[in-house]
């Protein structure tokens, strides 16, 4: 069995296409883990075993033929909230437990064409409406951490996959940090891609205005390679149309050198909010960030409150306007939190949604300027590491104060503006819990912010770090 | 992404969240309005979490927004439509 803690998805494929490695064995090693610790971690909701295992032998005999493939005998794990070919797609509910669509996702199917076996669909917060992957059809997902925490949400069993070993790629959903908030508190890589830079076709909506899909990885090179396969346009989402090209590649190899760029360092509310570990974490990140050569400037950035109230607005008319026939229906398997949270936003205004939207240009403008001295935002991902499941609030500067804010108040403005935004390991609390560095870029500019977590990746090691009890083939 | 706990804890601040909606009104507009099919004792949480969302726009009202239009996706196709 190959330890899958202990590699990375650009290794698995680089040893497949040389005939080093066998794909049935990447997938047997996988799904071995997801055996061994499933039951205790709940990362997923389908295992799709023998489907992991038909990709892996389409894979090796292709590679036998003399092809090759960028993600050569990766496995993958998918958010249940994106549909797979002939494999249900539940978006965490019991109201869709009957769904098997017809097609991948897009972001699914690039992946798969590129050689991703798919070995399961990852548990998640129903309806991706919540940040903390407590999930009352399915159970909660664990941080594999410290299982008695969340691993944050909606995409947590996405994280919880990767930080366990049982997949090297993950599909996730990022509407105000689902991505992000997840991989920061498991101590994996997320990425919140520039809103229409990967197509939407075949994720079940959130927030049609917001939504956008990413990839989660262990190492930010493999996310640029997982972007490198899923970006790009796609008519069945004109968002994706007017789209620049990345850069090829992505992140160059072996490139720490950020001589020339800007970090921008926020004062305010990011840091005021951060405890104490997480915020001397992150600044001993830039400080590293500094030592690679680039420069470090101070910006007073805005509160939260106006990007907040505009993400509510938007979010809540159209979760409402997307799912109103769902949550309409009695007894159809939806749990009463979520349909109450859809029921709500038929109580906003028209005025209010546009309202929303208006602010949503004001927000940009401001954050257009303030990028004008900067390349970079450095901020903590999330200002608290993972509260224990079942809480509702957690102390903060001195309060308490509602999870939601501090979990989504760090990601939710980037989501309102579009911009692109990574989250990396950068350190654990005294009580071994991880730590998350995001950092946010201009538009489109995803490559800058994947050169710069690699950089740091590169000069700290801290994606090198296995969960308690989860190193090892066979464990 | 719920607004704020309409039941905050003992040691939190005090939080003085504004009814948008009171009781009757609100039952009146969710049954009679939106013809909303829920239980009594579903209404109150409900109304609850209407309330503590439309508190959390409020800072939306303390901006100027003349002149300021949308941001939404709206294009017409630049090729023209198909004939």
């Amino acid at each position: 069995m190959i330890d899958l803690t202990q590699t990375n998805a650009r290794e698995v494929a680089r040893r497949v296409n040389a005939g080093e490695w066998k794909a049935v064995e990447v997938a047997r090693s996988a799904l071995g883990r997801i055996e061994v610790h499933d039951d205790r971690l709940r990362a997923f909701i389908t295992v799709t075993a023998e489907q992991a295992l038909a990709d892996a032998e389409a894979v090796d005999r292709a590679v036998e033929a003399g092809r090759s493939f960028p993600m050569a005998g990766v496995p993958l794990a998918v958010k249940d909230g994106f549909w797979t070919e002939g494999v249900r797609t539940t978006n965490g509910s019991n109201a869709l437990l009957d769904f098997v669509p017809g097609a991948d996702a897009e972001a699914v199917a690039r992946l798969r064409k590129a050689g991703c076996l798919l070995v399961g669909k990852t548990l998640m917060h129903e309806y991706a409406y919540g940040f903390t992957s407590q999930n009352p059809h399915f159970g909660d997902a664990r941080n594999p951490w410290d299982p008695s925490r969340v691993p944050g949400g909606s995409t947590g069993g996405g994280a919880v996959a990767l930080a366990a070993g049982m997949a090297l790629a993950a599909v996730g959903g990022d509407t105000g940090g689902s991505v992000r908030q997840p991989s920061a508190l498991c101590g994996v890589v997320g990425l919140k891609v520039t809103y229409g830079r990967v197509s939407r076709h075949g994720g079940i909506p959130l927030s049609w205005s917001m939504d956008t899909v990413g990839p989660m990885a262990r190492t930010a090179e493999d996310a640029a390679l997982m972007l490198s396969v899923m970006a790009g346009a796609d008519p069945k989402d004109p968002a994706t149309l007017p789209a620049p090209a990345l850069p090829d590649p992505i992140a160059a190899d072996g490139s720490g050198d950020l001589r020339g760029l800007r970090i921008g360092v926020p004062t305010g509310f990011f840091f005021d909010l951060a405890g104490p570990e997480v915020a001397a974490s992150v600044r001993d990140a830039v400080e590293v960030v500094r030592g690679l050569g680039a420069t470090i400037v101070e910006v007073p950035f805005p509160g939260p409150e106006l990007a907040r109230a505009a993400h509510r607005a938007i979010i809540f008319a159209e979760a409402a306007a997307a799912h109103e026939s769902t949550a309409r229906t009695p007894a159809n398997g939806l749990s009463d939190e979520v349909r109450n949270l859809l029921l709500a936003g038929l109580f906003l205004t028209g005025k209010q949604y546009l309202d929303g939207q208006r602010v949503r240009r004001v927000v940009i403008d401001q954050y257009r300027e303030l990028w004008r001295s900067f390349d970079v935002l450095a901020t903590p991902t999330s200002p608290i590491v993972a509260t224990p499941i079942g809480e509702q609030e957690a102390e903060a500067a001195g309060q308490k104060r509602p999870l939601v804010q501090l979990y989504l108040d760090h990601t939710l403005p980037f989501n309102l503006t579009g911009q692109p935004a990574l989250s990396v390991p950068c350190g654990f609390s005294s009580s071994g819990l991880p730590i998350g560095l995001q950092l946010v870029g201009r538009p489109w500019d995803e490559a800058t912010l994947l050169r710069v977590g690699a950089a740091y990746q590169a000069a700290t090691h801290w994606t090198d770090r296995v969960p308690p009890g989860l190193d090892g083939a066979g464990s | 992404m719920r607004p704020p706990s309409p039941t905050p804890s003992p040691t939190a601040p005090p939080q003085e969240v504004p009814e948008t909606f009171g009781p009757d009104a609100f039952r009146v507009l969710a049954r009679e309005v939106l013809r909303l099919e829920i239980a009594d004792e579903r209404l109150e949480p409900l109304r609850s979490l209407v309330n503590g969302l439309n508190a959390e726009l409020a800072p939306m009202t303390l901006v100027d927004l003349d002149g300021v239009e949308p941001d939404v996706a709206f294009g017409l196709d630049p090729e023209g439509w198909p004939r």
